[in-house]
């Protein structure tokens, strides 16, 4: 869902926020057996850019959040597959159900974080179903009136204000 | 607030749906699951009798044969069981023994058949690890305690030394008492369904029961199957009550050829 943004972010802001999202993609492909990695990268690109601005940060919290949604679903799906291979579980209807559920899941996010991070870096304010008003809760506005302030780099040019 | 809670609502609630949705579709039919793990049993089974073949010796003579047979027989025939998926081996030994092995072999050592006053008391025991075998049991206990991927590489590498585990594993201890119970409850409606007296069976969780003060090791049957008085007593319950005509087993030609050939050895 396309959303105005308090302000309008430059460049470099729309570059950095949809990598957000592009890491988190990158780390999908190597996450795939193990969940944990998803949300490591997607932890470490937030750290870094914890003091970026407004706009960077309220990005990279819904791509954290959602990783952390799928990382719920993924590791529960891991540990029944460890418990099917090598404990005492066995292949069932629930089982079978259960991972293609999350398979679905994981597809569907894969290609809404594709699509936010072009539209991001077209210059759109994109807000998820549920992450995003669970980010607009998180991340809250600067407390200044010029939300630009807290990091003199990205200042808008003038034409992107 | 309220925005979020009921999107993550709508999400969680869209997630279960699919999932149970899903989970309605008999993916273990359509994928043939059922079939590769009787594939899978069936090599462990070959694999676990073809060492027990090495350590043991097995009484493959014909009357011993025919009699098995005509047992097994009387049993399948009423309790829609295919009687050539049962394999009966008997295998010399002092131990008081039987027990159920993956790809269905029954192995029942000769010094159970020593222990046995009647032919009943004998069904009842078969009967019993029919049970195990007919509700999965063997299968379950060695996925749970194994694990799939050490079954998988028993079937397609035969490793021999997990075979005797196996061995070791299904003859020296008992299943889940739920699992035991089960197996209690398939044999006397197998047995009654069969016109086969269950009373032989309740006697002998009876007569071991006496014997499980003390047990010494060649009592393998008794000490895998505990509390046997209180089992003795349900299998009981199981019968009481009920009106049939019991109809002899065997000739007592043919029972008594069976107990010559397991004391003779």
């Amino acid at each position: 869902m396309s959303k105005t943004f308090a302000y309008t972010p430059n460049e470099m802001e729309l570059e950095k926020a949809s990598n957000g999202y592009l890491m988190s993609l990158i780390a999908v492909m190597a996450g795939m057996p193990l969940p944990i990695i998803n949300l490591m990268a997607t932890l470490f690109f937030y750290f870094g850019n914890r003091k970026s601005t407004w706009f960077v940060r309220w990005h990279c919290t819904q791509t954290l959040l959602s990783q952390i949604t799928i990382l719920v679903m993924n590791s529960v799906g891991f540990s029944w597959t460890l418990s099917v291979i090598f404990g005492t579980s066995i292949l069932t209807n629930a089982y079978i159900g259960y991972m293609i559920t999350i398979l679905l899941f994981n597809l569907t996010e894969f290609f809404v974080t594709i699509s936010a991070a072009v539209r991001i870096r077209k210059g759109e304010h994109v807000e998820l179903w549920f992450w995003g008003p669970l980010t607009n809760m998180i991340c809250k506005a600067p407390k200044t009136n010029n939300p630009f302030l807290s990091n003199p780099i990205s200042i808008p040019t003038t034409e992107n204000m | 607030m309220g925005k979020a809670i009921l999107q993550f609502l709508a999400m969680a609630l869209l997630f279960f749906a699919a999932w149970f949705g899903l989970s309605r579709i008999d993916f273990v039919k359509i994928f043939n699951i059922d079939n590769i793990s009787k594939k899978t049993e069936k090599k462990i089974g070959d694999l676990v009798m073809e060492t027990l073949d090495k350590t043991h010796h097995t009484i493959d003579e014909d009357s011993v044969a025919i009699v098995f047979d005509k047992i097994k027989k009387r049993m399948c025939a009423v309790n829609a069981i295919d009687e050539s998926e049962i394999n009966i081996h008997l295998i010399e030994s002092s131990d008081v023994n039987a027990f159920a092995l993956p790809g269905n072999h029954l192995v029942i050592y000769t010094g159970l058949i020593k222990r046995c006053d009647s032919v009943t008391e004998l069904c009842g025991v078969m009967a019993h690890e029919i049970g195990h075998i007919k509700l999965k049991h063997v299968m379950k206990r060695l996925a749970g305690e194994l694990g799939i991927a050490v079954l998988a590489s028993v079937a397609t590498n035969g490793n021999s030394q997990v075979a005797g585990q196996i061995i070791k594993m299904l003859s020296s201890s008992a299943f889940e008492r739920k699992q035991e119970s089960e197996a209690d409850a398939f044999a006397v409606d197998c047995l009654l369904q069969a016109r086969i007296n269950p009373r032989g069976f309740s006697n002998f969780m009876m007569k071991i029961a006496k014997m499980q003060s003390g047990i010494p090791e060649e009592m393998e049957w008794i000490s895998s199957h505990p509390d046997s008085k209180k089992r003795a007593e349900t299998i009981r319950s199981f019968y009481k009550g009920t009106t049939q005509d019991y109809e002899p087993v065997l000739s007592d030609e043919d029972w008594n050829s069976l107990k010559k050939a397991a004391e003779s050895e």
